[in-house]
């Protein structure tokens, strides 16, 4: 076939994944504002009841507000640190105590049987401990955070460690490569991809923790909103709150997915 | 006189939960120094055991091995090993592989670097330091590692089945060239292999395993006219022929022939 051909063929093919791509985006779009649109429709017509669902208009309306005043940036502000704080505190813990196992099996096997009691336990319901512990303060929200998904990390980075090629640490060994050596030179740098993925995990979880810590003790915050809307029933406040979360725990996923896709890229 | 390597009534038991397996039983074997020896036998008859058990990977049960009057107890600079695969390491570039024994042992300098590149290129890879090993073909990584083993110029290198994964072209050209570099920087080898005709083709002298549990069974010396030639040409050689009958032969009373 002659080269013009072959390029006319593969120009096809690239404008019919094009327009596949141009399809799926429009219909993803369709569906957001139709279902805003929808939403708006239906409350005012009160087909649903507007004090319960809001209305798309009326959070715009107070997101302006609220962002004018400054409160919302503040709030906004809070409960984005605690929630990258607990997350990539509790990844880094996780990480530590999965390390200490694969350096001693001895505590490894001696730990074992409360791992797997204390990540079947809802972590949640600890709480009121933390509050006790921690006092009614921003570090008892990101303890919460940690605590969620800290042990979640250690069983799966630990997993990892232990399923690192065993022929690869030969290769060290066989240089005289200590333990540490090993560690740093093999076991750490291809558990890398699992680090990313309990990353990715951790982000959902830990605005679990933190929204729970906020409804119990904070003052401000995101999840403050949520529980004080809920209070003076102000469900428009209670949906602003959490369609910016939404948007927020999307875009920190989406940052670690664009992490990943760097560094993970000659880890195969 | 003092051989390089002996190996001492070595033996090695496995013992699993429901059963003990010997593995190798009084093996003796001396090695001279510039020497190339494979071990031949089929799978399963404690090569790779034997092979682990000469690195100082693995401690035997009974016997010792010693590398110039020294006991071997754990793995040492002076002994290289190559294994059937590369195990290269896929977050590191292929310098930054070739390179890693002086990392590990603390020896990396902009010398050494320089030493290695001038490796890499006299194998023909040249162009891919900075390439990773996800991008190489399976025969210029095996290349890699072999690099990788002779970059820390051990005095005694291990072949584990070192060829014994690649295409047949790559596997001439890759015995080749190590038989090149080995004979170059002096080094004394001892190869593991199921493939009698690579063992004549490489070696001075071929150890011939007996299997379950593994002993030697018979030791062959192969003609000073062979060794001489490159693998490839070896192959092409009358006695070659002579040579490789009496061993299949060997192999066939055995009971334990594997092609």
């Amino acid at each position: 076939m002659e080269q013009q051909q072959l390029n006319t063929l593969q120009r096809a093919q690239k404008r019919k994944q094009q327009r596949e791509r141009q399809v799926i985006l429009l219909t993803q779009i369709s569906i957001l504002v139709g279902g805003i649109g929808l939403w708006e429709l239906a409350a005012r017509l009160a087909w649903i009841d507007p004090l319960l669902f809001s209305m798309p208009s009326k959070i715009a309306l107070l997101f302006w507000e609220k962002w004018n005043d400054g409160s919302l940036w503040i709030h906004m502000s809070v409960t984005l640190y605690e929630t990258i704080a607990g997350f990539l505190l509790g990844t880094l813990f996780g990480v530590m105590i999965a390390t200490m196992l694969w350096w001693s099996p001895f505590l490894s096997r001696v730990l074992d049987p409360y791992l797997v009691i204390f990540n079947a336990m809802p972590k949640v319901a600890l709480g009121p401990m933390i509050i006790v512990a921690f006092g009614p303060t921003q570090t008892s929200i990101i303890a919460m955070g940690i605590l969620i998904c800290v042990i979640i990390t250690t069983l799966v980075v630990y997993a990892g460690f232990k399923e690192v090629d065993v022929n690869k640490l030969k290769v060290i060994q066989t240089f005289g490569g200590n333990k540490l050596q090993l560690y740093t030179q093999v076991v750490l740098p291809a558990t890398v991809p699992i680090i990313i993925s309990a990353l990715k995990v951790n982000v959902g979880l830990a605005w679990v923790g933190v929204i729970v810590g906020e409804f119990l003790v904070s003052k401000e915050g995101l999840g403050y909103l949520i529980i004080y809307g809920f209070q003076v029933f102000q469900f428009t406040l209670v949906m602003l709150s959490m369609i910016i979360i939404a948007i927020f725990a999307t875009i920190m996923y989406q940052l670690i997915y664009i992490l990943e896709k760097y560094v993970v890229k000659n880890n195969k | 006189m003092m051989s390089f390597v002996t190996i001492e009534n070595i033996s090695h038991v496995y013992i699993k939960q429901a059963t003990t397996l010997l593995a190798l039983e009084e093996i003796n074997l001396a090695i001279q120094q510039g020497e190339f020896i494979s071990f031949l036998g089929p799978s399963g008859c404690g090569k790779s055991t034997l092979l682990s058990i000469i690195s100082g990977l693995l401690k035997p049960t009974f016997g010792s091995v010693k590398l110039e009057g020294e006991r071997v107890v754990k793995p040492s600079k002076h002994i290289g090993h190559m294994f059937q695969q590369d195990f290269l390491l896929p977050w590191k570039t292929i310098e930054e592989n070739s390179w890693l024994g002086h990392k590990i042992m603390g020896t990396l300098d902009a010398s050494i670097k320089e030493e290695v590149h001038q490796l890499l290129a006299a194998m023909g890879l040249g162009d891919v330091y900075k390439k990773y090993p996800h991008e190489l073909s399976g025969g210029m990584r095996q290349r890699v590692a072999l690099v990788r083993t002779i970059a820390v110029k051990p005095k005694l290198v291990l072949l584990d089945e070192a060829f014994s994964a690649l295409d047949v072209v790559t596997k001439l050209q890759l015995e080749n060239m190590t038989q090149h570099i080995l004979e170059k920087h002096q080094m004394t080898s001892i190869l593991v292999t199921h493939d009698f005709q690579e063992a004549i083709a490489m070696s001075d002298r071929v150890v011939l395993l007996h299997h379950n549990p593994g002993r030697i069974r018979k030791i062959f010396e192969v003609p000073i006219e062979l060794r001489r030639l490159d693998p490839v040409d070896a192959r092409n050689h009358y006695m070659f022929t002579e040579l490789s009958q009496e061993i299949w032969e060997a192999l066939n009373r055995d009971g334990t022939a594997t092609a």
